[in-house]
């Protein structure tokens, strides 16, 4: 074989570029400490995290505060998914049904702020936050440990649980970022309670360095962070922005490192609107797409005519065209949901699963008026559905056609509409005469969903059920353990309800989660943890 | 008999005739304003009658006409829940024009009231009157009006009811303004001489003297309470869906496509714009019509 001097210039050139460029793409591989992040966030009505259940404290404390254990994060967990693993807790075992016994990390320091001053986190901090998390007034979250019967600290790094009763959600609702967030007493005892900026001192990857009200926030890596190296992104600035024009321009422009709308997502109508854009200013974006947990519903007196007939409430499920909600408010991409919604997928029954009761999610006016006929209303009924637009067009559209398909029916829904305040305060705690219609919280187990909404006398069963059937499916899936046979109870509830239809539900959009490209080892999900899934996220830039 | 019908018939006509004369007077003087008019009164007809102007009702979807842009088909195009553009604007008229007619009206008396009364009678009660208003004015107005609809709900006459209060109290000031100054006049000093009574003056001397004001305050306002009204929808105390009005259609969905389907933000806010200028242009001339100082400039 020839060589030419071309072709030894060639075969060296081509060498010499392997060899720079090979190191340096190892190197882009290998995690980088620093830079700084930015994303939009929502400002918060204060700080303490036991005095509300604002996502807007709580996304913001997800920076700067631990649990016992949290989800696991990063781009190998599937969205929908909640794997969980320590935080403050290195290990964890439970003796039996009802004692859980949590090994704390050793060496875990506050933040370098007073009054804590960086000393070291113990169990008897565990064991304070537990109890103000259950006892303080105006924690409307406490529900979520209510299992709980005594918690004390054993020795300086482990804390023991006993609980009054078995309940298999004990592990979720610890590592879930509603729940207790991890305070020092000084603090509580200085500033009264949390709700001042100066009380944000936890244990967090990150620790508040200021706040500008309705401007935004700053945090600043904690050196001193438990687990050693981590976070590698020393800034985190967050930009409160209200206007959605002003944020679809400052994401437009590279302002965002993540979607603008929760959880880092972009909604699919802006999407639309602005993708080719994006693929020309920002072509290192990555996106994915899973649904959203947050499910709308119309709830009604179930315990009044005329929906006490169960007749009634499958007529109002028939009247529902469901596809036309995805094909124009979710842009033609949706999910339906069953009682417990579609991104809980491992929860979550498949349609073709849910038995006798997916024909009520079809949609068959026809069927609905016969049914209504059958039941002693064959024109139908007026009644008055509470209703409040928490600020989304989306929801607005949806409840138009909501209502417009109940009308074909004959059902004449009129809208009562509230200001958000005064919704909460009534409809969505089931203070209504007639129906209510609305987005409940997007939990990320399946229990929230369904005690909250259909055990007798909780707060938020909207319909006012009262089936001793449901109740007791509900007590026992908490007492199995044994997840398998769990999902099967849950899936049972579920096919028990989709008959029942005390709550019709709609479907959900299917979030599209957007980051920039220099963001490594990130994984986006659902729930108020922004703090969790950066942590060992970092900037290639 | 027989001669009273022809003599009414030409009575009449005389009338008509006198009108015809009026208002062709009044465009050729003020071209503006006789546009104005008819903008104005081209809107309290599609208000009054939007059921026969209207092909289509307001929340009628048409199968297969999601965000079409305008055409011989739809006007104006159809929005992102199929429903045709050019019928909701047209019933939108009917609230929007309510809320700015109802709120302007129930505010310019309520103003006049209070500011007359308080720049007339002074002393104690224009110094009551005035701190009212004054700590009336510190609040934001977001926060009187939410203050008002928390304690009275959402509603149409809500709406109407808490903006009247709140452009009453801005107005009463400048009317107050506007009648002190009509006040020093020496008609006022003559007519309290001759021993005028109290309402003699303020009917006879003051008001028409302070109408030009409250006519510019009142056509300004109508803007400004159709805009409102477009805020207090987005927040949830406005109009329910589906009704619609011109500011939620703006500030809803029209906001929210703007980019993909432009004319669903572009003809409600025309629509906005065309009401503002078209009250202004007539208040403009009114004023100018109306006010014994401009009369015959």
């Amino acid at each position: 074989m020839r060589l030419s001097r071309r072709d030894l210039l060639a075969a060296g050139g081509l060498s010499l570029a392997g060899t720079v460029l090979a190191p340096r793409r190892a190197r882009a591989q290998a995690p980088r400490r620093g830079g700084t992040l930015s994303l939009r966030t929502w400002d918060p009505p204060h700080f303490d995290p036991f005095q509300t259940i604002s996502y807007k404290t709580h996304i913001a404390l997800s920076f700067t505060h631990s649990r016992l254990l949290k989800h696991k994060a990063g781009p190998q967990v599937a969205p929908g998914t909640f794997p969980v693993e320590g935080d403050l807790a290195e290990s964890w075992t439970q003796p039996n049904d009802t004692t859980y016994v949590f090994k704390l990390r050793r060496g875990v320091r506050w933040h370098n702020k007073p009054p804590v001053n960086g000393r070291e986190l113990t169990a008897d901090d565990v064991v304070f936050s537990v109890n103000h998390f259950l006892t303080v007034k105006g924690n409307a979250n406490a529900y979520m440990l209510r299992s709980v019967d005594k918690v004390e600290a054993t020795d300086k790094y482990t804390v023991k649980f006993t609980l009054r009763e078995p309940f298999a959600w004990f592990l979720d609702m610890v590592s879930n970022p509603h729940a207790v967030a991890i305070v020092a007493r000084e603090v509580v005892e200085k500033y009264g309670d949390l709700k001042k900026v100066e009380s944000v001192i936890g244990t967090g990857p990150w620790m508040l360095d200021a706040y500008r009200p309705n401007v935004g926030l700053s945090l600043v890596r904690h050196t001193a962070y438990f687990l050693a190296g981590l976070p590698y992104i020393d800034r985190i600035e967050m930009t409160v922005d209200e206007d959605n024009a002003s944020r679809m321009a400052a994401f437009l422009s590279g302002k965002y490192d993540i979607g603008w709308e929760f959880p880092g997502t972009i909604n699919r109508t802006d999407w639309v609107q602005i993708k080719d854009t994006l693929k020309q200013k920002r072509p290192r974006l990555q996106t994915t797409e899973f649904p959203s947990p947050v499910m709308s519903h119309i709830s009604m007196r179930t315990d009044q005519k005329p929906f006490s007939d169960p007749r009634v409430r499958h007529a109002m499920s028939l009247a529902i065209d469901r596809q036309a909600i995805i094909d124009s408010p979710f842009e033609g991409v949706g999910v339906m949901n069953p009682p417990v919604p579609a991104a809980l997928k491992e929860w979550s029954v498949p349609f073709d699963k849910l038995g006798e009761g997916a024909k009520y999610y079809r949609h068959d006016p026809t069927e609905a008026r016969r049914l209504l006929a059958a039941a002693g209303y064959p024109n139908g009924f007026p009644i008055s559905m509470c209703f409040t637009n928490y600020g989304s067009t989306l929801l607005v559209d949806i409840t138009q056609l909501v209502q417009k398909d109940l009308k074909v029916v004959g059902i004449d829904a009129r809208i009562d509409q509230k200001e958000y305040g005064a919704y909460i305060a009534t409809c969505f705690y089931g203070k209504f005469d007639s129906t209510t219609f609305g987005p409940q919280t997007g939990f990320l187990e399946p229990d929230n969903f369904l005690v909250g909404q259909y055990y007798p006398d909780e707060l938020k069963n909207q319909s006012h059920i009262n089936d001793p059937v449901v109740a007791d499916m509900l007590v026992r899936q908490r007492r199995t353990f044994d997840v398998a046979k769990r999902r099967e109870l849950i899936h049972d509830i579920q096919r028990y309800l989709a008959k029942q239809q005390y709550y019709v539900q709609m479907p959900s959009g299917v979030y599209i989660a957007v980051w920039e490209g220099a963001l490594k080892n990130y994984g986006p999900n659902m729930g108020y943890d922004y703090g969790g899934r950066l942590l060992a996220a970092w900037l290639d830039r | 008999m027989a001669r009273a019908k022809p003599a009414l018939e030409h009575a009449r006509s005389t009338v008509g005739i006198r009108w015809i004369t009026t208002v062709g007077k009044f465009a050729r003087r003020k071209p503006l304003g006789a546009m104005g008019a008819v903008i104005v009164g081209a809107m309290l007809v599609m208000a009054v009658f939007a059921e026969r102007i209207a092909p289509y009702g307001y929340d009628d979807s048409i199968r297969g006409a999601r965000m079409k842009a305008p055409s011989a088909a739809h006007w104006l195009g159809t929005d992102n829940l199929s429903r045709d553009m050019w019928s909701r604007i047209v019933y939108g008229a009917r609230v929007s024009i309510s809320v700015g007619f109802l709120t302007v009206t129930l505010a310019v008396l309520a103003a006049t009231a209070v500011g007359v009364s308080s720049a007339y009678f002074g002393g104690a009660w224009d110094l009551i009157v005035q701190r009212v208003v004054d700590a009336w004015l510190s609040f934001p107005y977001l926060i009187i009006i939410l203050s008002v609809m928390a304690v009275l709900g959402p509603g149409l006459l809500n709406v109407v009811l808490s903006l009247a209060l709140l452009l009453a109290a801005t107005n009463s000031r400048v009317i107050r303004g506007a009648t002190l100054t009509a006040m020093q006049q020496t008609y006022v000093e003559a007519a309290r001489a001759m021993g005028c009574g109290h309402a003699r003056i303020i009917v006879r001397h003051l008001l028409p003297n302070v109408t030009a004001t409250i006519i510019i305050l009142a056509t300004i306002g109508l803007g400004a309470v159709i805009l409102a009204e477009s805020a207090l929808s987005f927040l949830g105390f406005g109009v329910p869906p589906p009704h619609p009005s011109w500011g939620g259609m703006l500030s809803g969905s029209g906001r929210t496509y703007m980019l993909r389907a432009p004319w669903m933000a572009i003809w409600p806010g025309a629509a906005i714009s065309l009401a503002v200028f078209g009250f202004n242009m007539l208040g403009d001339a009114l004023r100018d019509v109306l006010d014994p100082r401009l009369r015959g400039s």
